[in-house]
């Protein structure tokens, strides 16, 4: 085997080995909560667990996901659990999605702009900013934005934007400011802090000597010697996405997997919970290690050229 | 060179310790309980009605719904809030840096592979849902502890992959090298020369994890998942109409925002101000770490030195000293003296009395209970408490039914090889409800659990008709109707093995279509049903699993399963006769100690137990009921005698009690709750009501945990006497019931083994002297907690 094919298979076993676990924890974590009133002992609760994880697993060989017992969003209808995923699955992906892709966007341009630019002032403008921005939670950025929008109407009758439900259309605007807000600082900050160190490098000096373009300089040098922090950045983005989501998709009523996990849960529905929470692990994981992949590429690639 | 103390850290460590400070000092800036609800302010021709808007009627930051003072909420607020910050801080960085520490060094190894792939895998776990998996795991109303123990399992891995690259970048460094050729060994080497390098790193790491952990605890609060787990109340019962009200009761900023959350559009304060109350600290830690970055980069000080032998020693001997001292710190610490006092010897005369043959089982109603009630109101007029009973007695009398047996039970086989069973050991009767007088003889038919719902049917395939039907298994809904449904004639249930043969408690209540009903020990189904060569246990056992099964994953029973019932040809009588209902008087005996500070007074705590027992029966043998529940009364009047000798002590008054009418369905103390409306001890003015309910033997000390917080409380109080409470076995309800109904808080104090009660062997013998001793000290514990404290 190559070792390509090596370093491919290790990640797919980790990847199953991440959805296993969190499969067996939420079954151990909810079989507690629902025994707590009976004060079960421990011994109990793992045999239960384990006995729950059995029947999850084989149920999931046998080509089914079982049903699922979450009512409010569905209509009060049981549905499969392939169904409840499908519906929930891409309208929460959508969000995160257009979240952190506008972070990444927004994040890049803020950071290499701050970098790069000799004014000091707009630096500590910058700066400061993400650094607001980071300290911000989303419950209070959201209730801000509500709260502005109803000014609006109130005062100018202007309306900016539909404030709660789901829609794919201005409905997304948001949902998506609020996901996106945290990883823009994060990606702003991570790409700042790289492209700084990249400007104070040697190769960076020899190239303006050589009389290149500022633009030059920091587009094909500095921001490709940076990507590899970058990229992590944006992994790092897509973890604080997922982990809003359920703040975001409650308060907007956008009936997303965080919107279906948080009521497994309180129900004490281990299969259910452990099923959402798998696929929003298996996605976290797999798109880390794509990014991951891709950054290993970078660095093979500079280190390539180099030698 | 450029300054080492820059703005960010400087402005960051104000508003952290500004928020500590606060926290410290709530009770200094605010002579406001954070908890202390307004619901109704008058103002002159107008009567308001809270929320407050901030500024107005002496809410600076306006108040909640329920006109808690959000300032109060706020600095209040910030001890849990920041313990909670801090707490998990310390556990995630104790096993984030042993684990991360370990992989680092041994980097390659199986244990490093181990390691980082469980790093990796909770790395990839959405923060708050996995959070809130383990905040219900650990149950949400133990509070503070459920949160720190979830919060440090979800985010351990950060600091592990902070130590982790760290010390793998170290150990290649040539220092290393040298500190081994000089002859450290590996351990000094990490000792000395490796942990204080982690040092910087760590302080700037946990400052950024504050942060975190603070931010995951506002989005939790904003999804309503709060300390103490919070309570959904429908606010028309505030007379406001409309939606639901959420009651939380602990001071929490999470809490303040789960609760603001629905006022965005009427009173966005709510929200906002435990919002920028989260946002300033995060912000704080957030400008803390990038400070204490620069710093360590501009000013690298060798914080090695720090870490010594000698500063971890003084740490652990504050820290050992602390956790010794801290039960007896406070004013509750000064109480155990007093709870101490109980006077268990003079308790147990009290149940040799009470339990006496004379007293013929104090059946209510009964010559024998009329004279242990006066034997209590005698104990109670020698302690000097007040008559709280009609007339000033401290007889609270009131009317009720009773039913007895008019003749012993009767179940035997007959037929071919006859056999006639023995009562109480064998079998015993049920009466009340639909169970009452009858004779019947048929085939024994086993039903399992007795159910016959829409979708599944125990009945199917037997014929239960015009016979005897035996009932062993996990049922639902009633199963004596289902019996009478399928055209029985009577119905024999096989008694809880845990339990055995009891003689039961009887209600004098009846219905309308009503059979023998009787319970035999499983010895004796097992012979009724000995022909089909299947035992009782084996088939309880089988249908426990299907039922615990279609439970846990419903989705995996895709059809009914089959029953497994059987007829037999085994052919039983069964007979049970009961005198005619008789209408009698009977009492509960009621003291107060009222107490000294005339606000709180008017408050209370009320502590007592039934007095009564299940009588005697046909056959003159008689139910001493020692610890069912002589033992109650017994600790009650100890209590009092130790409370009415403090009674300077006492803020809040006491009331004492006992009941009658227990075994008939809580009716004494029903009829207490329902008399006491018009009284000034009604169900708003109670505290606590404390159930002493046998609490005088069998397994060890426990309280049950229907109000958590009260159950909570108990616990401490045990902790300060040196005992460990548990909680009692669940046989249906108490006394305590009776208040729990009224959403009084109310806890019974029992043992976690129910003994031999219900039985002729409940007699004083049985009853532990040292167990009566630590119910009364408990309770005194607790009350003098509750009651004294100012």
């Amino acid at each position: 085997m190559s070792r390509a094919a090596v370093t491919v298979l290790t990640r797919v076993l980790l990847v199953i080995f991440t959805f296993v676990l969190i499969v067996v924890l939420a079954q151990i974590a909810l079989v507690a909560a629902r025994t707590r009133f009976d004060h079960a002992p421990i011994g109990d609760v793992l045999l239960q667990a384990w006995e729950g994880t059995q029947d999850y697993f084989a149920s999931l060989l046998q080509g089914s996901l079982g049903e699922a017992t979450s009512t409010s969003i569905l209509g009060g209808r049981r549905r499969s659990m392939g169904e409840v995923l499908l519906d929930a699955y891409p309208k929460s992906m959508l969000l995160v999605g257009l979240a952190v892709a506008l972070a990444t966007v927004l994040g890049v341009t803020v950071g290499v702009v701050a970098a790069a630019t000799r004014s000091s002032r707009l630096r500590a403008v910058l700066v400061g900013s993400t650094m607001a921005a980071i300290s911000l939670p989303s419950f209070l950025l959201a209730v801000l934005l509500i709260l502005l929008s109803a000014e609006m109407v109130r005062r100018y009758n202007v309306r900016l934007w539909p404030s709660f439900g789901f829609g794919l259309d201005d409905h997304l605007i948001l949902p998506t400011l609020v996901l996106a807000a945290r990883p823009f600082a994060q990606i702003a900050n991570f790409t700042f802090v790289a492209i700084d160190e990249e400007l104070g490098a040697d190769y960076v000096r020899t190239a303006r000597s050589k009389g290149l373009l500022e633009r030059v300089v920091i587009g094909r040098h500095a921001l490709r010697n940076a990507l590899v922090p970058i990229l992590g950045a944006i992994a790092a983005a897509l973890s604080i996405g997922l982990s809003t989501l359920p703040v975001v998709e409650v308060f907007f009523s956008w009936p997303g997997v965080g919107f279906s996990l948080l009521q497994a849960i309180q129900r004490f529905d281990a299969a259910t919970a452990g099923t959402l929470l798998g696929a929003l692990v298996v996605t976290i994981a797999i798109v880390r290690f794509a990014l991951d992949a891709a950054a290993a590429r970078l660095v093979h690639a500079s280190t390539g050229a180099s030698s | 060179m450029r300054r080492a103390l820059t703005w960010q850290l400087i402005l960051g460590m104000v508003i952290v310790g500004g928020w500590i400070a606060l926290g410290v000092a709530a009770p200094l800036l605010t002579s406001v309980d954070p908890l202390k609800s307004t619901t109704l302010i008058i103002d002159g021709p107008r009567s308001v009605l809270a929320p407050y808007d901030p500024g107005t009627y002496g809410y600076p930051l306006g108040s909640d719904r329920n006109g808690r003072d959000l300032w109060a909420g706020v600095i209040y607020g910030a001890r849990a809030t920041l313990t909670i910050a801090f707490v998990v801080l310390a556990v995630r960085l104790m096993v984030g840096t042993t684990l991360g520490a370990l992989a680092g060094w041994f980097a390659g190894s199986s244990l490093d592979r181990a390691v980082s792939a469980l790093m990796d895998a909770f790395g990839a776990f959405p923060t708050v849902l996995f959070a809130m998996l383990w905040i219900f795991a650990f149950d949400i109303r133990s509070g503070i502890s459920a949160f720190a123990a979830a919060l440090a399992i979800t985010g351990w891995w950060g600091f592990g992959r902070a130590t982790r690259s760290a010390v793998v970048a170290l150990r290649g460094r040539p220092f290393l090298e040298a500190a081994r050729a000089v002859g450290l060994s590996e351990l000094a080497v990490f000792a000395r020369h490796v942990v204080p390098n982690l040092l910087p790193m760590l302080a700037v790491a946990a400052a950024l994890e504050a942060s975190a952990i603070l931010l995951v605890l506002g989005e939790l609060g904003f999804l309503g998942i709060v300390v103490g787990g919070g309570q959904n109340v429908s606010s028309d019962v505030t007379g406001r109409g409309g939606g639901n009200e959420f009651i939380f009761a602990t001071t929490e900023w999470g809490a303040i925002l789960a609760q603001g959350k629905f006022e965005i559009y009427r009173a966005a304060w709510i929200v906002l101000v435990p919002a920028a109350a989260f946002a300033s600290a995060i912000l704080g830690f957030n400008l803390m770490g990038y400070g204490l970055r620069t710093f360590f980069e501009r000013a690298p000080v060798a914080l090695g030195k720090l870490l010594s032998l000698r500063t971890a020693m003084a740490v652990l001997a504050i820290f050992i000293a602390f956790r010794l001292a801290s039960p007896y710190l406070g004013p509750a610490g000064g109480y155990v003296a007093v709870a101490r006092e109980f006077d268990a010897t003079r308790a147990r005369a009290h149940v040799d009395w009470l339990a006496d043959p004379a007293r013929a089982g104090r059946y209510t109603g009964s010559a024998g209970y009329n004279e242990a009630a006066r034997y209590v109101a005698d104990q109670f007029k020698s302690i000097g408490l007040e008559p709280l009973g009609s007339d000033g007695t401290y007889f609270q009398s009131w009317g009720t039914n009773i039913v007895k047996l008019s003749s012993m039970p009767v179940l035997e086989r007959v037929g071919a090889d006859p056999k006639r069973y023995q009562p109480r050991v064998d079998f015993t009767e049920r009466v009340g409800g639909r169970a009452a007088s009858g004779t019947a003889e048929g085939n024994v038919v086993y039903v399992g659990g007795g159910i016959r719902t829409q979708e599944y049917s125990d009945y199917q395939g037997t014929h239960a008709e015009g016979n005897i039907v035996l009932i062993a298994g996990p049922t639902q809904g009633d199963p004596i109707d289902a019996a009478i449904r399928s055209g029985a004639k009577a119905v024999i249930f096989v008694a809880p093995p845990e339990l055995g043969v009891i003689r039961y408690s009887y209600s004098a209540f009846f219905e309308r279509d009503t059979l023998p009903v009787i319970s035999v020990s499983e010895a004796v189904a097992d012979e009724l049903i000995a022909e089909s060569g299947k035992r009782i246990a084996d088939l309880r056992r089988t249908l426990e699993e299907r039922r615990r099964r279609s439970e846990q994953r419903p989705s995996l029973v895709r059809s009914a399963p089959e029953p497994l019932s059987f007829d037999t040809s085994t052919r039983v009588r069964v007979q049970v006769a009961l005198a005619p209902v008789e209408p009698v008087r009977t009492m509960n005996v009621v003291g107060l100690l009222p107490g000294s500070d005339p606000e709180r007074a008017k408050k209370f705590v009320i502590i007592g137990g039934h007095l009564d027992g299940i009588g005697t029966d046909p056959d003159g043998t008689i139910f001493p009921a020692a610890n069912d529940n002589a033992s109650g009364p017994a600790v009650t009047i100890e209590i009092a005698r130790v409370l009415a000798a403090k009674r300077a002590m006492l803020k809040n008054s006491v009331i004492f009690v006992a009941f009658a009418g227990e075994e008939e369905g809580l009716i004494g103390s029903e009829a207490f709750v329902s008399a006491s409306v018009s009284t000034p001890y009604r169900p708003d003015n109670v505290v606590a009501f404390i159930n002493v309910d046998m609490g005088g033997c069998c397994g060890g000390l426990a309280a049950s945990d229907e109000s958590f917080a009260l159950h909570q409380r108990f616990k401490a109080a045990a902790e300060r006497l040196g005992y460990d409470l548990e909680y009692p076995s669940r046989i249906g309800g108490s006394d305590h019931f009776a208040f729990l109904r009224r959403r009084v808080p109310a806890v019974m104090i029992s043992g976690t083994e129910l003994g031999p009660f219900h039985t002729f062997g409940d007699t004083p013998a049985t009853v532990d002297p040292a167990r009566l001793r630590a119910s009364g000290e408990l309770v005194l514990q607790s009350v003098l907690e509750m009651a004294a404290t100012e």
